[in-house]
């Protein structure tokens, strides 16, 4: 019986959504402008996150050595920085390695070309890579090498990649305060556009649920229409919001594509399409059921 | 059926400013047809919302069968109510439903079977007269057509008391005289019924019970009365 009421008041329900056509274009568009927002910094946040990992995976340090410093020298040092526990990977680059690296990157470049058969010698300096374990132990690693072998080396280069993280870690942060304090406010507004929308309808069948009292229908079998109400505007824009975000993410964000380890942005989307997805619907029906809820209590006193 | 009794029954409102019943005492039989008149403001309607629990008397009891309406939980309410039908002088119809539907609704609402209903509703239309009129919405209705609807959505539940408040109020003379050939009828069958109106002409054609009430007092009650004020 309970499943055949919840069939009944469903219907009920939609019934009502369709009947007040225009009052639920109204209320849907604005709920899905909101959660089209949440969503979108939702989605901004994670490539933001994914972006930040990728670069971070590529943070090294480069020690570049005097050119009177032998490479047996140098191996014994790339063996000792091995050694260091916060180490995760040490490589040597020569310096004809690195010359011919630097010639190939720059194969299309004729002023360069021209440049290094001017000089005639290899000009480069032979280096070592060092990663490090976790991100945060750069710091400590560089104060380690520089205290120990200064006088082989020439310079170390870490501070130009802890600028550009620290950077978009700035931008990344903000960006994310920006989407939060949107997001609240829209929806706030979206809950009370939603409320009143609700509000109304119920006004206008208020003489309704008198009825539907007289008749002996209990306080849940008048609201429960009124809650699927709710649920429908959330749904629908819900699913528009999920479209929307699809097509910003198809068209907009190809723009980082090859900056993020996984080639396509839509690959990324749709890899996340639960998590996003799911928590956009979530907002969306809680909005809905929740503002139903709330405006329907004024109207049911036994 | 159980008998409603109303023991030193008083309604205030407004902080006891306004006085619309005081000191009523009384007792409707089951299978009871009765008729209570007055003027408008006498206080019929706040008796007949007493019996249904729609209002709580401010001081004293009503009783439905044993059970004192003070002590009816909000929540057991609605199932309370089950055991009225009840018929008013604006219909209270359902606008955006069918005649139908109308009548079906109170089935739905105590979870009846679809086949209950299809087989339930096409019968209480039919004594009504009404059952062409099925698919059409109260706006393409007759106030007497209205009215019989309501008067069938009441019935069919076969509640064991039907409370009529000023049911021939908007309706033409000979509306009324056929809601009320139906309400004689329908108490035939064994239901209670109680009939608040200040309708002269359907008091007397009724020819039962009138209990008179002016200024939210009783002051007449006779068992084959007459309309008199």
């Amino acid at each position: 019986m309970k499943l055949l009421k919840l069939g009944r008041t469903f219907k009920e329900g939609w019934t009502i959504f369709v009947r007040n056509s225009w009052l639920s274009v109204a209320t849907v568009s604005v709920l899905f402008l909101s959660l089209y927002v949440i969503g979108a910094t939702l989605l901004t946040g994670m490539v933001a996150n994914e972006l930040i990992g990728n670069i971070e995976k590529n943070v090294s340090i480069g020690v570049y050595f005097k050119p009177d410093i032998d490479e047996s020298r140098i191996k014994e040092i790339e063996n000792e920085i091995k050694n260091n526990e916060d180490v995760s990977s040490v490589e040597y680059v020569s310096k004809e390695q690195a010359l011919d690296k630097f010639s190939n990157d720059n194969k299309d470049d004729p002023v360069i070309a021209d440049a290094l058969n001017e000089i005639g010698e290899n000009p480069l300096l032979s280096s070592i890579i060092v990663k490090a374990k976790d991100q945060k132990k750069y710091g400590q690693l560089v104060d380690y090498i520089e205290s120990n072998f200064s006088e082989e080396m020439n310079n170390i280069n870490y501070g130009k990649n802890k600028d550009v993280i620290e950077r978009l870690g700035k931008i990344v942060a903000t960006v994310r305060k920006i989407g939060i304090i949107l997001g609240a406010v829209f929806i706030s507004i979206a809950i009370l556009i939603t409320f009143n929308a609700i509000r109304l309808s119920l006004y206008v069948r208020k003489r309704e649920f008198d009825v539907m009292r007289l008749v002996g229908a209990s306080n849940l079998y008048i609201k429960a229409p009124s809650i699927f109400e709710g649920m429908f505007y959330g749904f629908f824009a819900s699913v528009l919001a999920i479209i929307a975000i699809a097509g910003t993410a198809y068209s907009g964000l190809p723009l980082i594509q090859g900056l993020i380890s996984r080639n396509d942005v839509i690959n990324f989307y749709l890899s996340n399409f639960l998590v996003i997805s799911g928590s956009i619907l979530v907002a969306g029906l809680l909005v809905g059921v929740v503002s139903s809820m709330i405006a329907i209590r004024k109207y049911l006193k036994a | 059926m159980p008998n409603i009794k109303f023991v030193k029954v008083e309604k205030n409102y407004q902080d006891n400013k306004f006085n619309a019943l005081q000191n009523i005492n009384l007792l409707i039989k089951q299978g009871e047809f009765v008729s209570i008149v007055g003027k408008s403001g006498a206080g019929k309607t706040t008796l007949t919302k007493l019996i249904y629990a729609e209002e709580m008397p401010t001081e004293g009891d009503v009783f439905y069968g044993k059970r004192n309406i003070k002590d009816i939980k909000k929540k057991h309410l609605p199932y309370f109510r089950r055991n009225f039908g009840t018929v008013f002088q604006d219909f209270k119809l359902l606008p955006q439903k069918t005649v139908f539907e109308n009548v079906a609704y109170a089935l739905e609402v105590i979870g009846s079977s679809t086949d209950a209903i299809l087989e339930e509703v096409p019968k209480i239309l039919s004594m009504v007269d009404l059952l062409e009129e099925s698919d059409k919405y109260p706006n393409q209705l007759s106030g007497g057509e209205k009215q019989k609807v309501a008067l069938a959505r009441a019935l069919i539940n076969r509640p064991d008391v039907i409370i009529a408040d000023e049911p021939t109020g908007n309706l033409d003379y000979i509306s009324s005289l056929e809601i009320i050939k139906l309400l004689l009828k329908i108490n035939e069958l064994g239901a209670t019924i109680i009939l608040a109106t200040h309708d002269e002409a359907i008091v007397n054609k009724a020819g039962k019970r009138v209990i008179t009430i002016e200024d939210g007092k009783i002051v007449g009650d006779q068992v084959k009365g007459k309309y008199v004020i």
